[in-house]
């Protein structure tokens, strides 16, 4: 029995030791692997995991979505997971769904991709997926199991939406690693926010826990950036442009529209035609394209001269026989035989190359640099410190320097020899708008987190007087003029005035001028466009539309670009309700007070002490109309009827002038109410008889 | 000799049979169940991670459908979207600015 007792205990005693045994080695495994490899050691290991600060978006003007953050997924199928009885069953309607939310096949074209890929583990069925996508996708028969079943793999990726498409595209701008553009790339630093670090113990596949720790740093949301573009503006501009584009059959064109007083960009538009004839943003035109603006630039030539007191606008000039010869070159009219001898004035709204060519040179000819040192003033030779990053390649040639010859000012002062943006023009066309004070071109008004205002940017001042009040108003009417009779009176109409200037530039001008003879006119390249403002008497929007070398119906800037302006300016008066005054007001302003019939006296005196216009008859007793924003008092043979005892028409007058009246013609008078009388009892032009009744009803 | 005692004396579990070690026992029973706790716990803070974890995915799933939704109505609600869907009717913007009429009570 001990023997018995004492074998059990033996083999107790070996299996104890293994067990021991067993766990030395696993002890000392774990040693192993704590301090010799720590590649699997630190798996487990609380660690530092960044949290990613999530962008902040742009919004429009009214708070519409320009850019936001919205992943997308590529979508890849595991057909292999897949059971062959749940595949053989709902094969089918898993292709009918895919076929109707992505519309890119038909349902058997799916069918027949899914059965030919049955075995496969990472089949690509489609990229950039969005979310509402995804959302149906995971409803689908089959790939509503889930990835181990149904076999649906959707892998994120980043991707920043602009909600409405090519509108603004360059403006807003994309934030990529070689050449980011736009706001994106100026405020990127706004937007991103600041990225976050939390220590984070895993306890399972893509499950952590949150450690406590002093480093824990918070990830700090981007800021969100309120744009100053008006998403409404900038889509019935860029429809206006895309459709007058298509028309001229253009290369391509810009429009930019900006508040005069704050000058806010409410609307830059930029499309280039692309390879396949369609039209696309890809290339900010607006503030990046320089060129010569043509003779949108007489204007800064003619303040230049006004500012100088060089000339009046009604100094005349001779425009000879629509050329003049500089040196070797000859400047033209764009109306052959010219236009005659004319006032400076009129050779502004007829935009005549000559006379403003002959003026400057006359008076700037000896003294170039004061000329220069006027456009400086005006702000036209300065880079403009915009928002968005943007080349600068201004070119104003220097008197004195290789580059400047005899040709050079009289070319100059009608807008060649020299590069600008056409955002560039239209700051220095805002200026006029506004008085001389020439504000900075904004593209955002604020920065917003958490819903809330934290800064908010206020109007900068460039200048705040480019030139002096008198020649603007000198030059005001000239340029409500180009559109009233000059050379954008296509654009003329009765609801509102518009002020501005036409250009029609030619370019490659002097290879043109070398070569007149031989150039061929199917290959001159034109740039129409139309700088203004409106409405002209208080001005609000100011607005350059610039096209690009359009080769159909028409190249004039009248035709081409003026058009277009009309068409943008046109929608944004309707829609601008600031622009318009209540009705209420324009009533209370023409309303006249209610007149009644009477004696004439008495009325003219009561009309005349409360000063409303009218308009008398010589006569005892009047009906008074209300005309054209004045009271008639017209004549009422009261007395002559009376006389020939005929009764009168006493309907509307006071029922005491009545009585008197009839009383005295020896008439019997009975009578209700007071007031105007609204009923007799004699018709007018019944005779009557001394002592005859009459009964009067007065209202 | 004495050591080859001790030894075996552990292996065979004899120090639970003494008396003094019994004092022991209710002691030992608050350690394990303290422990048995701990482990609920904690299986308890993992299954509430886990739910944690789901629904942030719900909510993160919930966001983007939104904004994807708000995106997508964006995109209709662009001015020339809108003259598309009613031009077939026969509707344009009007050029015409509106009338304004102020009315105070």
């Amino acid at each position: 029995m001990s023997s018995k007792i004492k074998k059990i205990n033996i083999r107790a005693i070996f299996l104890y030791l293994i067990m021991c045994g067993l766990a030395i080695i696993i002890v000392m495994k774990i040693l192993f692997i704590q301090t010799l490899q720590p590649q699997i050691s630190k798996i487990n290991t609380p660690s530092f995991i960044p949290l990613s600060a999530p962008r902040g978006n742009i919004f429009s003007d009214n708070g519409s979505l320009l850019a936001i953050s919205m992943p997308l997924y590529n979508i890849y199928l595991d057909l292999s997971v897949i059971e062959e009885n749940i595949f053989i069953k709902e094969s089918s309607s898993l292709a009918s769904g895919l076929s109707n939310l992505f519309e890119d096949k038909s349902t058997n074209e799916y069918l027949k991709f899914l059965k030919s890929n049955r075995n496969s583990k990472y089949l690509r069925l489609k990229h950039k997926v969005t979310q509402n996508e995804l959302n149906v996708l995971k409803s689908l028969p089959i790939l509503k199991l889930g990835k181990n079943k149904g076999g649906l793999i959707a892998e994120k990726r980043a991707n920043r939406e602009n909600p409405f498409g090519i509108l603004a595209k360059r403006t807003i701008g994309v934030l990529r690693n070689s050449n980011p553009i736009g706001l994106e790339r100026a405020y990127n630093k706004t937007l991103s926010g600041l990225d976050g670090l939390q220590l984070k113990q895993k306890i399972g596949k893509n499950l952590y826990r949150d450690e406590d720790s002093e480093l824990n740093l918070s990830p700090q949301a981007g800021s969100d950036i309120v744009s100053t573009i008006n998403i409404d503006m900038q889509d019935m501009a860029h429809q206006a442009l895309s459709t007058a584009l298509e028309r001229h059959d253009a290369d391509w064109g810009t429009v930019i529209l900006m508040e005069v007083k704050t000058g806010h960009v409410k609307v830059i538009a930029n499309l280039k035609k692309n390879k396949n004839g369609s039209f696309d943003e890809n290339y900010n035109h607006a503030i990046a394209k320089h060129s010569e603006p043509g003779s949108t630039f007489k204007l800064a030539s003619i303040l230049a001269g006004l500012e100088d007191s060089f000339f009046k606008l009604s100094d005349s000039i001779d425009t000879e026989d629509g050329t003049h010869k500089f040196f070797d070159k000859t400047m033209r009219d764009s109306k052959k035989g010219g236009y005659g001898k004319i006032t400076l004035g009129e050779a502004f709204v007829k935009s005549s190359n000559v006379a403003i060519s002959k003026v400057i040179n006359k008076y700037y000819k000896d003294k170039p640099q004061l000329f220069i040192d006027r456009i400086y003033k005006m702000g036209l030779c300065t880079p403009l410190d915009i928002e968005l990053p943007y080349p600068n390649s201004l070119l104003v040639k220097k008197p004195g320097s290789n580059e400047w010859f005899g040709t050079t000012l009289p070319w100059m002062s009608i807008g060649y020899s020299l590069r600008l943006t056409p955002l560039h023009m239209l700051t220095f066309y805002n200026a006029i708008a506004n008085q001389g004070v020439m504000v900075k071109p904004l593209f955002t008004s604020s920065v917003m987190n958490g819903g809330k205002i934290i800064y908010e940017k206020n109007i900068e001042v460039i200048n705040p007087a480019i030139c002096s009040k008198s020649s603007i108003d000198k030059i005001l009417p000239f340029l409500v003029n180009v559109v009233e009779e000059g050379t954008a009176k296509s654009i003329k109409n009765k609801k509102y005035k518009i002020a501005g200037k036409t250009s029609t530039t030619l370019l490659d001008y002097g290879r043109v001028e070398v070569d007149r003879e031989n150039y061929q006119k199917n290959i001159k390249k034109y740039q129409p466009s139309f700088i203004g403002f409106f409405p002209a008497e208080n001005p609000k929007y100011s607005c350059i539309v610039l096209v690009n070398n359009p080769k159909k119906n028409g190249f004039y800037g009248g035709d081409v670009a003026a058009p277009i302006f009309k068409e943008i300016s046109d929608k944004v008066f309707a829609s601008d309700i600031s622009l318009h005054q209540p009705i209420d007001d324009e009533v209370e302003k023409v309303s006249l007070p209610f007149v009644s019939n009477g004696f004439s006296y008495d009325l003219q005196n009561v009309l005349e002490k409360l000063g409303i216009p009218f308009k008398s008859q010589q006569s005892k007793w009047s009906v008074s109309v209300k005309k054209n924003d004045q009271i008639n008092l017209r004549l009422r043979n009261i007395n002559q009827d009376l006389n020939s005892n005929q009764i009168p028409s006493f309907y509307g007058m006071i029922i005491s002038d009545a009585v008197f009246l009839l009383e005295n013609a020896g008439l019997q008078v009975s009578f209700k109410g007071k007031g105007k009388i609204k009923f007799q009892s004699l018709k007018k032009g019944m005779k009557f008889d001394l002592g005859t009744k009459i009964n009067l009803i007065a209202s | 000799m004495s050591n080859n005692r001790s030894i075996l004396s552990v292996l065979k579990g004899d120090f639970f049979t003494k008396k003094e070690s019994q004092n022991y026992f209710p002691f030992l029973f608050l350690i394990i169940l303290l422990l048995l706790l701990n482990i609920r716990i904690s299986f308890n803070a993992e299954s509430l991670i886990r739910q944690s974890f789901a629904l942030e995915k719900e909510i993160t799933s919930l966001r983007l459908t939104y904004i994807n939704t708000k995106s997508e109505l964006m995109k209709v609600y662009k001015r020339s979207a809108v003259e598309d869907l009613v031009n077939a009717q026969g509707l344009s913007t009007s050029n015409n600015p509106p009338i304004i009429i102020d009315y105070n009570e």
